[in-house]
């Protein structure tokens, strides 16, 4: 039987804006994490679910660090089941989170539903181009609320 | 608190598990000799504990970051006094890369005392090490502040990100499995001093 996973959520015991980085390596980690935090921004990190371990937000336990997040960064890729699984059930878990994705156009195209239009970020994104687009992702969901 | 089960069905079935393991133990004790009641007993437990075991959560811990606190280009630090206290060298090092350096010294209570709530000893010596290690920084030119935390270093740095912030944590330890827990916890860089 595979053993269940609960991912702790003890990133937002942290105050402030939360943003969860969802990233399979480590190239853009680092940099990316450093420029959220210097915009004010408290920031976690999943690597992502694997064959093993799926997500679980694609379970009935949900997932607390995608609860309490104020914008998601997906860089999983398209490529992987397990990516996809994870995308959609975010999306269809908690609707009104900002999820941004970084994948090309192609992959965008290919799944609509994973990467609606203004969503889509380059593939290797710069960190101030990213911290700009997490401030424009909840700016457009804060207008919405008020 | 965290379940120790996965869902209502699964404690629904350890349920199962364990009546069924009465009922055997008591047609054991009713109809069998000695010996096959103590090997349906322990067969039982075993059972129980196997299930509990297997269907128990796994706790991966997602790595975490608070928002960076202070002017945007100073850089802190957290120093975590976990055994030692850094020498010169080290010291020396952090002021290449760090503004500020908060000192946390985790009261290290043995199991003993902590039943006997004779903590205060603990604290006190947690003070010592920490204006010890605030002193050098001092000498070193880092501008320092220190505090006595909570006895689990996990905690004791959690608090101290939460008020102070801090860019990097800095353990004075050679424990390799507190180096691998605090690497785990925190998104920022994490090394020894």
């Amino acid at each position: 039987m595979a053993r269940h996973e609960v991912l702790r959520p003890q990133a937002w015991e942290w105050p402030g804006p939360r943003v969860l980085l969802e990233e399979r390596d480590g190239k853009h980690v680092r940099a990316r994490i450093d420029a959220l935090r210097r915009a004010g921004f408290a920031v976690g990190v999943c690597f992502g679910p694997t064959e093993e371990d799926h997500c679980p937000l694609a379970g009935d336990e949900g997932c607390a660090a995608a609860h309490g997040a104020d914008v998601v960064v997906s860089s999983l890729g398209l490529e992987s089941v397990e990516a996809r699984e994870a995308l959609g059930a975010l999306r269809t878990r908690l609707p009104q989170l900002p999820v941004l994705v970084e994948a090309d156009a192609a992959a965008a195209l290919r799944w609509p539903g994973l990467v609606p239009r203004g969503d889509r970020l380059e593939p290797g994104i710069g960190p101030s181009e990213l911290v700009e687009r997490v401030e424009a992702a909840i700016a457009r969901e804060s207008d919405l609320h008020d | 608190m965290t379940s120790p089960f996965r869902s209502e069905a699964q404690a629904f079935r350890f349920l199962l598990l364990i009546a069924g393991g009465t009922v055997a133990v008591v047609v054991a004790h009713a109809f069998a000799g000695t010996t096959i009641l103590v090997v349906v007993c322990v067969l039982a437990a075993v059972a129980v504990a196997a299930a509990y075991l297997v269907g128990r959560p796994r706790v991966r811990t997602l790595p975490a970051a608070p928002a960076h606190v202070g002017p945007r280009d100073e850089r802190r630090a957290v120093l975590l006094l976990a055994e030692n206290v850094p020498g010169r060298a080290s010291l020396a090092g952090l002021r290449e890369r760090c503004d500020r350096v908060l000192v946390v010294a985790p009261v290290d209570t043995p199991a003993l005392r902590h039943w006997a709530s004779d903590v205060d000893r603990a604290r006190e010596q947690a003070r010592g090490r920490m204006e010890d290690a605030v002193s050098r920084a001092l000498d070193a030119r880092l501008e320092a502040s220190g505090v006595v935390g909570d006895e689990d270093p996990l905690a004791a740095v959690d608090d101290a990100l939460r008020t102070f912030g801090g860019d990097e944590v800095v353990a004075a330890t050679s424990d390799p499995q507190l180096l691998a827990a605090l690497r785990r916890r925190y998104a920022i860089p994490v090394s020894t001093a």
